[in-house]
C-alpha cells in the first residue's frame, strides 16, 4: 500500500508539473532579442518602428563555435552583430505582430536597451504611441528615451567603434552625459509619468546623427505632455540641468569674468536647488529658486602676476554667479514666452502649496506659469583652485 | 455509492491513521534521578542478553541456559561439535596440566589470529604450567577460582558459569580455560588481532585541531573517547545486537548531565534492533533514526573530539563494532554545515567558512535550476552582455538547455563515482582527464556551451564544501529534483520546491528534537548557528537536548580582561541553574 502511495505521487507530481507548466518555456535562442526601438513618423496617422534585433551567432566569444583559430575575427566588425528591421504600423503590438511575418525567431522587447524618437514623431505628440507600449508585460520601464534630429532608423544605423552595438553606444552616452553635466537622462516610465501629471513636463535628449560611427548630443527636447515644442541648445541643456537638480558634477568653460578674452573653466558640483514658492490670491506665483555650487578652478588662463588668493577667487566667483544668473533667467523666460511649459518642475512645488486637491484641479498651472514671476539666484564657493596656487612663474 | 475515481485517488493518497501511541519528543525536563533507584536509571552496566522470546540464530544451538560441565572431557567434546572442530581449522584447543600438586587437566579453546600468542604463552600458559609446578594443591570447589586469584597474573579474568558467554568471549578474541573437575570456565582477555593503525579522518580532514580518526577497533575508539573526556560519568553501555554478528555496540552518555528520557529513548530503539547483522554503522543507523527524512538524522563522524563536544553538549553517542564511524544523535540541520574547524579557529573566521559553507550548499542545490529557470523564462533577468554571450555559445548547440544540463550533470556523476573506484595511482590524471578535457572536449564538438561547464563544476565544487559526507552524497537527488522544477515551472517551481524542502525539513524530528533547531523554534542559546561567537560566549548547552546542567561553562569568562571586570563581580549564576521553563 506504501509503494502504491508513493507511486501515485510521484504521477500526480508530474502531470501537476507537467500540465500547468512549461506553457512559456523559450529558449534563449528562439527568441529575437530586440535591443533597440526606433519610432518614426510615417505615413498619416501611422508610425515607422524599427527593430534592432541582435545576431548572436556572430557574437565573439570564446570557445563556441568552430572557426579557423587565427581567421576567424576577434573584434566584432567583419560580422555584422544587429539587424534592423523597419515596419509601418499604428502602434507598437501591431509592429511585432507584423515581424512574426519576416522573423524565424519569437521577438521580444525584454532585453531593450533604448528607445530611440524621431523628431518629427515627438513633434506630432507620442501620448497615443507610447500609451500602448506601456500595457506590454515586455516593457521595461527603466529604458533611457531619446529624440533624434532626423530619423530614428537612421540613426540606429550606426557602427559604433568602442561598443559592440549602437543601442549599447547610445545607452552609455546617455549615462555618461548625464554624469558629467551634459545631457538629460529620463526613462520610459518617467517620461510617461509626466505625460499622466499636468503641469509637469519631461525634457529628453536631443541627438544627432555625426558620421557614420558616432552620434552627437545637440541638447534638449522640451515636450509639453507629449509633444516635442522646443529645443533647447548644448548650453541651454546645462542651465536646465542645474534648475532641474540633475546636474551631478561637470566643467563649465566660461569667459574669465577679468579678462573675457580668455577661458576659465570650472569644476562645478551643483546641491539640489532650493525653491521657494509664495502664491496668493490675485498675484502672479513668485518662484525664488536658489542654487547653491561649488566650484573648482580647474583652468584659469588670463595671465597674472601672483597667484590666485582668495580675493581673487571671490571676484571670479561674483562674476560666474553674475553670468549664470543672466544666462538662466534667460532660459526660463524663454521657456515662458515661447515654449510655454514648464519644464523645470515647478510645478510640483506650486502644488505643494494647496491644500485640497479640488483647488488644485481647478487651478491651471499651464496657464499661469508664462505669467509667473522666476527669479533665481545662484551662489558659486569657489575655495578650490587643483593642485597648484598659479601658473608656472618664470625666475 | 460508488466511489469516483476522485474518491479513489484520495483513498491511496490519504495517509495511514497513527495507532501509535503519542511519539516520543523531548520534553521538560523531569527531575534527575541517580541510577539505581526504584524509578530511575539504568541498571549496573554490562553485557545485555538477548531478549527472551526471540528466535535463536544458527550459532545459537542448544547453547542458552547450558552450564559448564564439571567435567572437562564433557565440555571439549560439546565445544568441537559446536564448533564443528576438526573442520573449522582456526579454533584451537590446547589440552595441558596446570603444575600444581596434584596436576589438573586443562584446556584453553581460543582463536587463532585473534588472540595476541605472547600474551597467551607467557600470562598464560607458563605460569600455569611451570611456575605453578611447586604450588599448593586445587580443591575442587575453588579449582577455577584459585586460580584466577593466585595462579594467573594477566590483568583480565573472569570466572563464569555458563556456556553461552564463554563461547561469545571465544568469538570475540578472549581465551577459554576449561579446568577438569570445576564446573565453571575462565575468560581471558588476550584479543591481540592486527587492525589498522590511528589515521587522519578521510572525510573530516580539518587544519587546525586534532587528525585522528576511528579505526576497526571498538576498544581503541572509545579509549579515544575517554581520553577526550576524562569523567567519571562518561557512561559506555555495552550492547550486543546482531544474530550472526554479535556486534558490540557502546551507547555513550554523560550520567548527570544527558537528559535520561534520552538515553532511555536510545534504549528502547536498541533494544528492539532483530537482525542478522549489524555491519556498520551505516546498518544500525537505519534501524535507528527516525522516519526517513530528507536529510540524516543521526550523525555519522570519524573523529573522536567531534563526538567529545556532542557528548559534553549532551547528545548521546554510539560505536558500533569495529565500524569506524561513530553515530551521535539527535542531529539537527546545523550539524550538517558545522566543520570542527570553526571551533578550533577564531570566531570571525569561523563565521567566514559557516557562509562559504552554506552559500557552496545553496550553490550545489540550486545553481543548474537558477541557469535553467533564467535562460528558459525569465531572460529578461540576465544582464544583456550574459544574455547575448549565452545566446551566442548555444547557437551551435543542438539540444535544448534541459537536456544538456542532465548530459552534464549525469556526465559529472559517473566521473565521481568512477574516480572512487579506480586504482589509485591514475585516480588523479582521471579526474583530470574526465573534468577538463572532456568538458573542453565537449564544448569543442558543439555539445554543451561552455557557460554550463562551469555552472556544473561550481555545482560540484559546492557540494564537497559540504563538510558531511552523507548530507553532501544526498544533495544531488534533490539538485535534479530542483532541475526539474525549474525545467517546467521557472523561478516559481524553484521556489515551491524550497517551501517544500522546508517545510519537511521542519516537520522532520530526529529523536524527539526538531529537524532545525536552534534556527526553528529558535531559543537563544548562543551565537552558534551561523554566525559562531567566540568561546567565552557559548555558556549555555544547546537547549533543545533539554540537559540537566545548562551551563556549560560560567557566563563571563575572562576575568582577567579590565572590560570584564565590573561585570565578573556581579555576573554568572550559580551551576546547575534549571533552564526556564518554555
Amino acid at each position: 500500500m506504501d509503494l502504491k502511495r508513493w507511486v501515485t505521487l510521484v504521477i500526480c507530481a508530474m502531470v501537476a508539473l507537467g500540465q500547468p507548466g512549461c506553457w512559456d518555456l523559450e529558449e534563449i535562442n528562439n527568441l529575437a532579442l530586440v535591443l533597440a526601438l526606433g519610432l518614426d513618423a510615417g505615413e498619416g496617422e501611422e508610425m515607422e518602428v524599427s527593430f534592432q534585433l541582435s545576431i548572436p551567432r556572430n557574437l565573439a566569444g570564446g570557445g563556441g563555435p568552430p572557426g579557423g583559430g587565427a581567421g576567424q575575427g576577434g573584434s566584432a566588425s567583419p560580422a555584422q552583430q544587429t539587424l534592423l528591421i523597419s515596419m509601418g504600423a499604428p502602434n507598437v503590438s501591431r509592429a511585432l505582430e507584423r515581424l512574426g511575418l519576416v522573423l524565424s525567431r519569437r521577438p521580444t522587447l525584454v532585453q531593450n536597451e533604448v528607445l530611440v524618437v524621431g523628431e518629427e514623431l515627438a513633434r506630432r505628440g507620442l501620448a497615443r504611441h507610447l500609451g500602448g507600449l506601456q500595457r506590454l508585460p515586455e516593457f521595461r520601464g527603466n529604458v533611457p528615451l531619446l529624440v533624434t534630429k532626423g530619423r530614428a532608423a537612421s540613426l540606429l544605423q550606426i557602427r559604433p567603434q568602442l561598443e559592440p552595438r549602437p543601442s549599447k553606444y547610445l545607452e552609455d552616452l546617455l549615462r555618461q552625459g548625464h554624469h558629467a553635466g551634459l545631457s538629460p537622462l529620463v526613462r520610459m516610465s518617467d517620461f510617461l509619468s509626466t505625460m499622466e501629471v499636468s503641469a509637469v513636463h519631461a525634457v529628453t535628449p536631443l541627438v544627432d546623427k555625426a558620421g557614420e560611427s558616432q552620434a552627437r548630443i545637440v541638447g534638449a527636447a522640451a515636450f509639453h505632455g507629449g509633444s516635442l515644442v522646443g529645443e533647447l541648445d548644448v548650453e541651454e541643456t546645462r542651465w536646465w540641468l542645474m534648475l532641474a537638480g540633475q546636474w551631478r558634477q561637470g566643467t563649465l568653460t566660461v569667459d574669465d569674468p577679468r579678462d573675457p578674452k580668455y577661458p576659465l573653466t570650472l569644476m562645478l558640483s551643483a546641491a539640489h536647488p532650493r525653491v521657494r514658492v509664495r502664491r496668493r490670491e490675485g498675484e502672479p506665483v513668485r518662484i525664488e529658486v536658489s542654487i547653491f555650487l561649488r566650484a573648482e578652478v580647474q583652468e584659469a588662463e588670463a595671465p597674472r602676476q601672483d597667484p590666485l588668493g582668495p580675493g581673487d577667487l571671490e571676484a571670479l566667483a561674483r562674476g560666474v554667479e553674475e553670468m549664470l544668473n543672466r544666462r538662466m533667467a534667460a532660459l526660463v523666460r524663454r521657456t515662458q514666452q515661447e515654449l510655454a511649459a514648464d519644464i523645470f518642475g515647478f510645478g510640483r512645488r506650486v502644488r505643494m502649496t494647496f491644500t485640497v486637491r479640488p483647488a488644485w484641479e481647478a487651478f491651471d498651472w499651464d496657464l499661469e506659469y508664462p505669467r509667473a514671476e522666476i527669479v533665481v539666484r545662484n551662489r558659486i564657493a569657489m575655495k578650490w583652485v587643483g593642485l597648484t596656487y598659479g601658473p608656472p612663474v618664470p625666475d | 455509492m460508488p466511489k469516483t475515481w476522485l474518491g479513489k485517488l484520495a483513498d491511496i493518497l490519504r495517509p495511514a491513521p497513527n495507532r501509535a501511541r503519542r511519539s516520543f519528543s523531548l520534553g521538560r525536563r523531569r527531575s534527575y534521578r541517580p541510577p539505581g533507584t526504584q524509578e530511575g536509571g539504568p541498571a549496573p552496566a554490562g553485557t545485555r542478553e538477548q531478549p527472551a522470546g526471540l528466535p535463536e540464530g544458527p550459532g545459537d544451538d542448544a547453547l542458552w541456559g547450558e552450564t559448564v560441565s564439571a567435567r572437562l572431557d564433557e565440555n571439549l567434546n560439546h565445544l568441537r561439535r559446536l564448533f564443528r572442530l576438526p573442520l573449522n581449522s582456526d579454533i584451537v584447543v590446547r589440552e595441558f596440566r596446570v603444575g600444581s600438586s596434584p596436576a589438573v587437566r586443562a584446556a584453553l579453546v581460543f582463536i587463532e589470529g585473534l588472540v595476541d600468542k605472547d600474551q597467551l604463552n607467557l600470562a598464560v600458559l607458563q605460569p600455569l604450567m611451570v611456575l605453578a609446578r611447586a604450588g599448593r594443591p586445587l580443591p575442587r570447589r575453588r579449582r577455577a577460582q584459585m586460580v584466577a586469584d593466585l595462579l594467573l597474573p594477566h590483568n583480565q579474568v573472569k570466572v563464569l558459569e555458563e556456556l553461552a558467554p564463554l563461547v561469545e568471549a571465544v568469538l570475540a578474541g578472549n581465551a577459554a580455560m576449561f579446568l577438569d573437575g570445576e564446573a565453571r570456565g575462565l575468560v581471558v582477555e588476550v584479543r591481540g588481532f592486527k587492525s589498522r593503525a590511528v589515521e587522519q579522518p578521510t572525510s573530516e580532514v580539518v587544519v587546525r585541531g586534532p587528525k585522528q580518526a576511528f579505526t576497526e577497533n571498538l576498544r581503541v575508539n572509545a579509549a579515544m573517547i575517554r581520553r577526550a573526556l576524562r569523567c567519571p560519568a562518561l557512561v559506555a553501555e555495552n550492547w550486543k545486537l546482531g544474530r550472526l554478528t554479535r556486534t558490540d555496540v557502546v551507547l555513550f552518555y554523560v550520567d548527570g548531565l544527558t537528559n535520561p528520557d534520552l538515553v532511555d529513548e536510545m534504549r528502547r530503539r536498541l533494544s528492539t534492533v532483530d537482525t542478522d547483522r549489524v555491519l556498520d554503522s551505516g546498518m544500525l543507523e537505519d534501524l535507528l533514526e527516525d522516519a526517513p527524512a530528507l536529510l540524516p538524522t543521526m550523525l555519522a563522524t570519524e573523529r573522536p573530539d567531534r563526538v567529545a563536544t556532542f557528548l559534553a553538549d549532551g547528545h548521546v553517542a554510539l560505536l558500533v563494532g569495529d565500524s569506524p564511524f561513530a553515530l551521535v544523535a539527535p542531529m539537527t540541520f546545523t550539524g550538517f554545515f558545522h566543520s570542527p574547524e570553526d571551533s578550533y579557529l577564531r570566531w570571525p573566521l569561523g563565521t567566514a567558512l559557516r557562509l562559504v559553507r552554506l552559500f557552496g550548499i545553496f550553490t550545489s542545490l540550486l545553481l543548474p535550476a537558477l541557469y535553467l529557470a533564467l535562460v528558459n523564462y525569465h531572460e529578461e533577468m540576465i544582464p544583456t552582455e550574459l544574455a547575448l554571450a549565452i545566446a551566442s555559445a548555444r547557437e551551435a548547440v543542438p539540444f535544448p538547455s534541459v537536456v544538456e544540463v542532465f548530459l552534464l550533470e549525469i556526465s559529472f556523476e559517473l566521473i565521481r563515482e568512477a574516480g572512487i573506484r579506480i586504482p589509485s595511482v591514475i585516480g588523479p590524471t582521471i579526474g583530470i582527464v574526465g573534468a577538463v578535457i572532456i568538458g573542453q572536449a565537449a564544448v569543442t564538438a558543439s555539445l554543451v556551451s561552455p557557460i554550463l561547464v562551469i555552472i556544473v563544476a561550481l555545482t560540484a565544487l559546492g557540494s564537497f564544501a559540504v563538510p558531511n559526507y552523507c548530507a553532501a552524497m544526498l544533495l544531488r537527488p534533490y539538485r535534479f529534483a530542483f532541475i526539474l522544477l525549474a525545467a517546467t515551472s521557472g523561478f516559481f517551481g524553484i521556489a515551491a520546491g524550497m517551501y517544500v524542502i522546508a517545510l519537511v525539513l521542519c516537520s522532520t524530528k530526529s529523536f524527539g528534537v526538531p529537524y532545525m533547531s536552534p534556527i526553528a523554534p529558535f531559543r537563544g542559546t548562543g551565537p552558534d548557528i551561523v554566525v559562531r561567537g567566540p568561546v567565552y560566549k557559548l555558556h549555555l548547552r544547546p537547549s533543545f537536548l533539554r540537559p540537566l546542567d545548562a551551563l556549560a561553562q560560567r557566563p563571563v569568562q575572562r576575568r582577567w580582561d579590565p572590560q570584564l571586570a565590573g561585570e565578573a563581580e556581579g555576573g554568572g549564576g550559580p551551576r546547575g541553574q534549571p533552564e526556564r521553563p518554555r
